[in-house]
Order: structure tokens, then sequence, then C-alpha cells
């Protein structure tokens, strides 16, 4: 009785962490800003352009800055992932976590702000014609107002 | 009531741009770089205990455009300073200047125009 029940616990697990990867979307590929003329400043997102690659473990997102091709890897099972930006000799830690809500990716990321943490926060899902929607907040950093959210979207570009 | 620190707000047309020029002529360190859709649009630049912050002008907030002016005091390193700055070819607003109440300066611009303006207290003449 007891180790049937431990293997029914145990099948429905494995049920859930299936159910739960199945319906994970797959961000691969190489995306490109769909251009928002009302779009107000230019806060979060992606930048223009950025090539994701994803398996059951990690998104890794690479994009091309003005700092550089920067890359950041994202572990898709919760736990702290750290990347580090280096940039002219400066090194910067961000340090992320993440968190899939159905088909939304959360990544939470927390930076150094003049001593203090800060956390910008970025929501990615795939909308219904699969363009992919970025959502990002981050803190008002010229003042006590606010967090700033923006949306961007992103067509694939390959 | 102490008030105990104070930072510039530099408004900058291209914050990489910035990090690089505030890095090579004041040796700031960025430690945190926001990035957005335009590239970096805000950073906070240190050196000891002195931080400086920039914002990409297009995405200020509060109409905030340059020239801003700021002012730095530096304990050590002044001369230093300056022929670096214009050893890098950065406009020299004021050359160095001695002032009346026990102070040295001199005013540098930013690649924007903004004003740095670097300080030294000077020993007291009669001391």
């Amino acid at each position: 009785m007891h180790r049937s029940h431990a293997a029914l616990t145990l099948a429905l697990g494995i049920l859930l962490s299936a159910a739960t990867l199945a319906q994970s979307p797959n961000f691969a590929g190489k995306w490109a800003r769909v251009p928002d003329p009302a779009a107000q400043g230019g806060f979060g997102g992606l930048g223009q352009s950025a090539v994701i690659t994803q398996d059951a473990t990690t998104l890794t997102i690479i994009r091309t800055t003005q700092m550089g091709e920067v890359t950041s890897v994202y572990k898709l099972d919760g736990s702290e992932s750290k990347n580090t930006l280096n940039f002219q000799g400066n090194s910067i830690d961000q340090i992320s976590k993440t968190k899939w809500d159905g088909g939304t990716l959360h990544v939470d990321t927390s930076m150094n702000f003049d001593g203090n943490a800060v956390n910008v926060t970025m929501a990615m899902s795939l909308d219904a014609s699969g363009n992919l929607v970025v959502v990002s907040t981050r803190p008002d950093f010229q003042g006590g107002g606010a967090p700033v959210t923006t949306k961007t979207s992103y067509k694939k570009a390959d | 009531m102490t008030w105990t620190r104070s930072n510039p707000l530099y408004p900058v047309t291209d914050v990489a741009a910035s990090i690089k020029w505030y890095a090579d002529v004041c040796s700031c360190k960025a430690t945190l770089v926001h990035e957005g859709l335009h590239g970096p649009n805000y950073a906070v630049l240190h050196r000891d205990t002195v931080s400086i912050h920039l914002v990409r002008v297009a995405e200020a907030q509060h109409g905030i455009k340059p020239p801003v002016q700021a002012q730095f005091w530096v304990d050590e390193g002044f001369e230093e300073i300056y022929e670096n700055a214009k050893r890098l070819g950065v406009p020299i607003l004021e050359s160095i200047e001695e002032r009346p109440w026990g102070h040295r300066d001199f005013l540098l611009a930013d690649p924007d125009g903004n004003v740095v303006w670097i300080t030294q207290v000077l020993a007291p003449r009669n001391a």
C-alpha cells in the first residue's frame, strides 16, 4: 500500500514535469525587433535583435550591442544564473532567476546600484502570430517614480 | 539630519561612448549598465567615493538636457588628471586656476558638453 502510494506520487510528479516542459514554448531563433513608432524611449527588451538558443535546462540570449556581443545564459530550473558583463575593463555581475508561468518565462535579474541591489524583470512569451513578446520592467533610476515597463515585439529573422 | 553624499546625473547621447570617456579621462569604472533598445541607457560609474550617473538623453526624464555641470573634489592626482585630459585632446573649458578662496580647479567638457569641474583644496598660505 505504502509502496504503491509512493509509486503513484512519483508517476504524478513525472507527468506534471512532462506537462510543464510540454507547455514551455521554445524561443530559439534569430529575432529582430518589430518597429513600434508609438514606443517612447527604449528601456529594456532584447535590443534591436537577438539570437536565442534553448534546451531543457538553459536559455541563451546573444545580443550585438554597442558594448560588443553580450551573451546571457539563464538556467531554467529556477536556480541562480550569474552573467558578467565585461566592458572596457568593467566587470558587472548580474544575478538572475527564471520561472515558467504557463507559456511565459519570467527572468528576474538583480544588479548592484550604488551599493544596493535593484531588480529588473523580463517576461518572454510568444503571441498568437509567433512573435516573441518581451515585457521589461525596471526601476525609475532617475528618481522615486513608478517602475518603467516596456513591451517589445520581435519577429523571427530567419 | 546629515546629508551624506551627492552624485551628478549627466545626460549623454551615447552612454557606451561616455562610459569609455569617463574611464579614459577620469578613471571611473562602471558598476551598473542598464541596456535598452538602443544600447545602454543608464549607467552608474564609480571612482573612490564618488559616483556619476549617465542617462541616455533621448530617454532622460524631467526634461534634463546637456550641458550639466558638476564639481568633483580630489586630494591628489590633480595635475595628472589635467595632463591626461590634455593628452587625450579633451576640450578644456578653463585651465588650472588658483582661486582666492583657497581652491584650484580646471573645467573639462565631456563629449556632450557636460562640464566636469575638478577642484583641489590648497594648503592655507599662512599656516
